[in-house]
């Protein structure tokens, strides 16, 4: 369904091999930290208009926090 | 999704045990391509010259359409903008087990989908809430009454049949939309207006009804036409019983995505994912479909089964029939939510019911699991319900079970998916009469099929397969 997450921190957004990126995210010229993260996770269609991702968010903070630290720490 | 009035526990496991017993054997995992195996180009290159076919949609109609094409000996590209096949259908896993997040089940009263569960010889399971004989309302006036579907079971069929009037005069070819002109009579009526119509009907009972039919129209109910409730019922033999098994019981035990990889399988289309259409053009002697990163493909026959919410994205030269574009702009009433959800302990078998402007219009068990409760719901509108915040849905549940603890939830967000913009499609009051007929119409070489515009099993999986070999049929006397 989605790319790998493995080593996500410090990556260029739309970068996996092999998965098929929306040219919203590919063009995006992000690269994925626990800010960016932060912020995609909060409104993905917000931040990067044009994603083709079908979620909404997460609008629990502290929630996001817990999931920005683990997806930054593998 | 009526409740069901089933109520005998002997009746039941007898039911089930039959039932799946008679289902045929499992196919042997290894028999079929796996989910995993399809995630990636499977095109063997992009300078691949013409196909006889392109089919622009991976769901249950395209990869109907894909099977019976390449039985066909035609040369096939199976073209699907997200990086997995199956449409509004997807299996994915939850508390362990596969589970659908969208369309999910099917009945014997279903003849496209019962025929392909024949001849697979895929397994089925049960949910087990709609045989429970315990249904939970949560009333207009915020009261929860909790009754057993032996002492509802008369009245819920009155009841129902009252609202559903005249059904086998309005539709007497539930498989046939325009087998008599009757539907055009009562065509702008929604579901709201019937009821309120209705007299000698209970507020209990109209709240029941208002729920079933908000959650079978995945909306509030005055968005969903009346007659889109009838064809349910008259699809199901003029009786809630038969149509709450056949909305809502049984489902694939390793999800649809076990279906769809059979007739992967047998069909063994090429298949490249993630290559969203932007542009199709037709001329005298062919189309070609161009993708988002700009690639050109061309074919003889092109077979769009782009859901009707989505058709208006697409640039088609010629333009799209005016009819069909505004149709698309209407949207069918499909924009509710769907969620999977662990409740903490043992809730039993169950039914919840609210009206249309609750968080949830039906909520139903699928299984005990581990001692936890594993329910399945549905709602109106996403802005009542964020199907992914745990918080938010333990508080939805709580219209049913006050003292709930929600231990985790998940749902797939299709009216946010740019390649569905909404749930499965039930006509809004109008679109029947003004659309249906056009949306079925081709254009030259280019083929519209969905289960949108299915004639019988519209919005479900079998309407998808209905339409898929209603294409093939088309395209072999365009090639002939």
């Amino acid at each position: 369904m989605g790319p790998s997450l493995n080593g996500l921190n410090g990556r260029k957004a739309g970068t996996v091999d092999g998965f098929n990126f929306s040219s919203a995210l590919r063009d995006s010229a992000i690269v994925w930290n626990d800010v960016t993260l932060n912020e995609f996770l909060k409104s993905p269609k917000s931040f990067i208009p044009g994603t083709v991702m079908p979620f909404g968010g997460i609008r629990n903070a502290t929630e996001r926090a817990a999931l920005v630290c683990y997806l930054v720490s593998r | 999704m009526p409740a069901s009035k089933l109520t005998n526990e002997e009746a039941k496991s007898l039911t089930r045990r039959d039932f799946i017993g008679a289902a045929g054997i499992a196919v042997a995992a290894a028999g079929l391509a796996p989910r995993n195996a399809l995630a990636s180009n499977e095109s063997p290159g992009t300078a691949s010259g013409d196909y006889d076919v392109i089919i622009i949609g991976g769901g249950f109609c395209g990869v109907t359409t894909a099977r019976e094409c390449r039985h066909a000996g035609y040369r096939v590209l199976l073209l699907e903008a997200r990086n997995r096949l199956g449409g509004r259908t997807f299996t994915a896993n939850f508390n362990g087990r596969p589970v659908d997040m969208g369309g999910t089940w099917v009945h014997w009263s279903q003849p496209y989908v019962w025929s392909e569960i024949r001849r697979s010889g895929l397994m089925l399971r049960e949910t087990s809430g709609a045989v429970a004989d315990k249904l939970v309302v949560h009333t207009s006036k915020n009261d929860i009454v909790t009754l057993s579907n032996e002492k509802i079971g008369a009245e819920l069929e009155r009841t129902t049949a009252a609202y559903m009037g005249n059904s086998r005069e309005i539709l007497p070819l539930p498989h046939d939309p325009f087998g008599s002109d009757e539907y055009m009579k009562v065509d702008g009526i929604s579901s709201r207006e019937r009821l309120a119509s209705l007299k000698g009907i209970g507020s209990l009972y109209r709240d029941i009804l208002d729920g079933n039919f908000a959650g079978s129209g995945h909306n509030y109910t005055d968005k969903v036409a009346w007659i889109e409730m009838v064809r349910w019922y008259a699809l199901s033999g003029h009786n809630v019983t038969d149509m709450n098994d056949m909305s809502a019981r049984f489902h694939f035990q390793d999800g649809t995505v076990a279906l769809l990889n059979a007739m992967l399988a047998e069909g063994k289309p090429e298949v490249r994912l993630g290559a969203p259409v932007r542009k199709v053009i037709q001329d005298e002697t062919h189309i070609t479909v161009v993708t988002d990163s700009g690639e050109e493909m061309r074919a003889k026959a092109v077979v769009s089964t782009v859901p009707l919410n989505v058709l208006k994205d697409i640039d088609w030269q010629p333009a799209l029939l005016e009819t069909k574009l505004q149709a698309s702009r209407e949207t069918h009433s499909g924009f509710g939510t769907k969620l999977h959800a662990l409740i903490e302990g043992d809730h039993g078998d169950f039914v919840g019911v609210a009206p249309s402007h609750f968080a949830f219009n039906w909520l139903g068990t699928e299984g005990i699991e581990d001692g936890h409760t594993h329910v399945i719901g549905f709602g109106p509108d996403p802005a009542l319900l964020d199907v992914n915040d745990t918080q938010a849905v333990e508080k939805a549940v709580r219209l049913f079970i006050p003292d709930a603890k929600v231990i985790r939830t998940f749902g797939y967000q299709w009216t946010l998916d740019p390649y569905s913009k909404g749930t499965w499609c039930t006509l809004r009051p109008g679109m029947w009469s003004k659309y249906l007929r056009d949306l079925q119409q081709p254009r030259g070489r280019l083929i519209f099929a969905s289960a949108d515009w299915a004639n019988g099993f519209r919005g479900f999986i079998d309407g998808a397969i209905e339409q898929g070999l209603q294409a093939a049929r088309r395209v072999k006397a365009l090639l002939a």
